[in-house]
């Protein structure tokens, strides 16, 4: 027998499946054939070791994350893995992508920059593509950079509040130090009331509503600010033609902050609310530095006045002045501007919009059968010629992009190709 | 058997409680395939994971006649291959025109030649050889040498003839003996006896 024939036999042998007649003959062949009882020790001894490969155990998190990404794909919570075909239709995708994500990647660049090298040459609407972008890019950054930085106000001025308490709160140990916990801890929570206080915040609240007796309810709105203090700093009425549309009133009430809650009550038992609106704007950071910056400018003011006594020449003289009217000039400002926080603080700003519950009601009109289908032709004449006009659009639109959508299969064709022969060259 | 047919019904339902105590035999068998299919653990928790997820999403294609075992077993078999064929589509394509070839990538086990070759690097080694098998001699190697499924139970698991097996261990076999042999993992253990 050829070496060929016994390697059918010792695939047996060393499974322990040969039959004894050929265990025998394979065996008088081994004392002979140094090679193939090399390959019938060097095979078993893989067999052997194979065998012996120990079992690993599970890793500690498998049971847990597999019960993670069951809940995950339980039915009922995401569709598409309810249907296999879904999935797989997915992970077919995903896997196409995966494996030809080069090329997929430099046929979309040359697409991309294909379109871009399009518009160039043609100007037109690449043109604006790119402008209006930019400008959403822009208008983007600009809301970006707004909403942190009312973030850190905001928390600026709760550090600064809590700053203040542990100062006081120090001061109060130093002053009684053999004080308990619990009177301290009563103590810190009227620190921090105090500290509250003094924020200063600029309410504002606005309110739509419908109403039913119109007259009456504006009268009555206007009539509020004697009521409950403040003033009333617009009102407008519109509409009312004839009873034909809706009236509808625009009132904006200066309220002192106190009275604020009393007033939107009233308010809201007017009539129906379509929206309510209230905000409340923290400046206490803005305050209180404006604040010291009037400080500032005093003790510059009184360091000038001294500076003024001792001056000597005109020309000194004159600069002095020059210095001591800017900074008045400031002072007066900035003071303004406190001042107006002031009243915006104390008055809060309550806009409220009357709009008038009963519409207006429409009168039956008689309809002329002949008028009727002089309308309903002219329609249909206009209809169809819009038509017209919108079929001759689109055939003009085909037609300019037909060279656009050549490049494009071009590109996709080429795409496909060089995916079909990679997939050959793999398999 | 009836308790697992009680089981599957309500998995089916959606029941992962008794989808896992369904499964949990056959977990640590699924794993060490897999494990063994990869050799190495970050795959083979991956790709049995996945064999379970798509073994509990497909369960409504599960017919009551049919052997569960087989069924879950025959997933996790073509997951490992279509798995590591995946990836080594991957990585022709980011190794382009080297040779991609893992046998000859691969460098040989460090054998220390003058200490007696401890068992744990034999079987380092023979895993690693297991590893340089071609996808449809690996998977037959493992389950009958590592897992000690029987030739019947591989050709209803691979969905091909009893004698396609049998060449298929034996060819992997030899295989394995070349590679070992390339890496002189044989006349090093001669020249320690």
């Amino acid at each position: 027998m050829e070496h060929e024939g016994y390697k059918a036999i010792i695939d047996k042998y060393i499974e322990g499946m040969a039959t004894t007649e050929e265990k025998d003959i394979l065996e008088s062949h081994l004392s002979q054939c140094a090679d193939c009882r090399q390959e019938v020790e060097e095979l078993s001894f893989i067999v052997k070791s194979t065998n012996s490969l120990s079992q690993m155990d599970l890793p500690e998190n498998f049971a847990f994350s597999l019960h993670e990404r069951l809940l995950e794909v339980q039915p009922g919570k995401h569709r598409q893995y309810n249907k296999i075909s879904g999935e797989n239709w997915w992970s077919r995708f995903y896997d196409f992508y995966r494996s030809n994500k080069k090329v997929l990647a430099s046929g979309f660049a040359v697409l991309i920059i294909g379109i871009f090298v399009f518009q160039l040459l043609h100007g037109g609407p690449g043109y604006d593509m790119a402008l209006i972008s930019a400008n959403k890019a822009a208008e983007m950054a600009k809301s970006e950079a707004e909403s942190p930085r009312a973030g850190t106000s905001q928390l600026f001025s709760q550090e600064m509040a809590s700053a203040g308490v542990s100062d006081q709160n120090s001061v109060v140990q130093k002053e009684m130090p053999m004080m308990s916990s619990a009177s301290e801890n009563s103590l810190f929570s009227e620190d921090v009331s105090e500290a509250q206080k003094t924020r200063k915040i600029i309410k504002q609240a606005s309110l739509t509503v419908y109403v039913e007796d119109f007259e009456n309810k504006v009268e009555y709105t206007l009539g509020l600010p004697k009521k409950l203090g403040g003033y009333i700093e617009n009102s407008s009425i519109y509409g009312g033609d004839n009873g034909k549309s809706r009236r509808s009133a625009f009132i904006a009430l200066r309220i002192p902050e106190s009275e604020l809650e009393n007033i939107l009550d009233e308010l809201r038992n007017l009539g129906r609310i379509e929206n309510e609106n209230i905000t409340g704007r923290d400046i206490t950071q803005n305050y209180y530095d404006t604040d010291a910056r009037i400080n500032n400018l005093r003790q510059q003011e009184t360091r000038l006045l001294e500076i003024l006594n001792i001056a000597e020449n005109v020309d000194e003289i004159l600069k002095i002045e020059n210095e001591l009217n800017r900074v008045r000039t400031e002072i007066e400002q900035l003071t303004g501007q406190l001042k107006t926080w002031d009243k915006m603080i104390q008055l809060s700003l309550v806009e409220v919009h009357l709009i008038e519950e009963a519409p207006f009601r429409e009168k039956v009109v008689p309809v002329r059968l002949q008028t009727l289908w002089e309308k309903a032709r002219e329609g249909f004449v206009s209809t169809t010629n819009n038509l017209m006009k919108a079929l001759a659009e689109l055939a003009k639109l085909v037609g300019s992009a037909v060279p656009f959508l050549a490049v494009v299969m071009i590109i996709i064709l080429g795409m496909i190709y060089i995916i079909k022969r990679k997939r050959g060259r793999t398999s | 058997l009836s308790g697992d047919i009680q089981l599957i019904r309500r998995a089916k339902q959606g029941d992962i409680a008794a989808f896992e105590e369904l499964i949990m035999e056959y977990q640590k068998k699924v794993y060490n395939t897999a494990y063994r299919f990869f050799n190495n653990a970050e795959d083979a928790l991956d790709v049995s994971q996945e064999i379970f997820i798509k073994v509990y999403t497909s369960l409504k294609a599960f017919k009551e006649g049919s052997t569960f075992s087989t069924w879950l077993y025959r997933i996790a078999v073509n997951t490992c291959i279509d798995y590591s064929r995946k990836r080594r589509k991957i990585q022709d394509v980011s190794l382009d025109d080297e040779d991609s070839n893992v046998a000859k990538n691969m460098v040989s086990p460090q054998l220390p030649p003058d200490k007696i070759v401890e068992n744990r690097e034999i079987k380092d080694a023979i895993a690693k050889a297991i590893q340089t098998l071609p996808e449809d001699l690996r998977i037959c190697i493992i389950l009958r040498d590592i897992q000690g499924f029987t030739y019947l139970e591989i050709s209803e698991l691979l969905d091909c003839s009893i004698g396609t097996v049998k060449s298929r261990i034996n060819r992997g076999r030899r295989a394995l003996r070349k590679q070992l042999q390339l890496w002189n993992i044989f006349s090093k253990l001669t020249s320690k006896k």
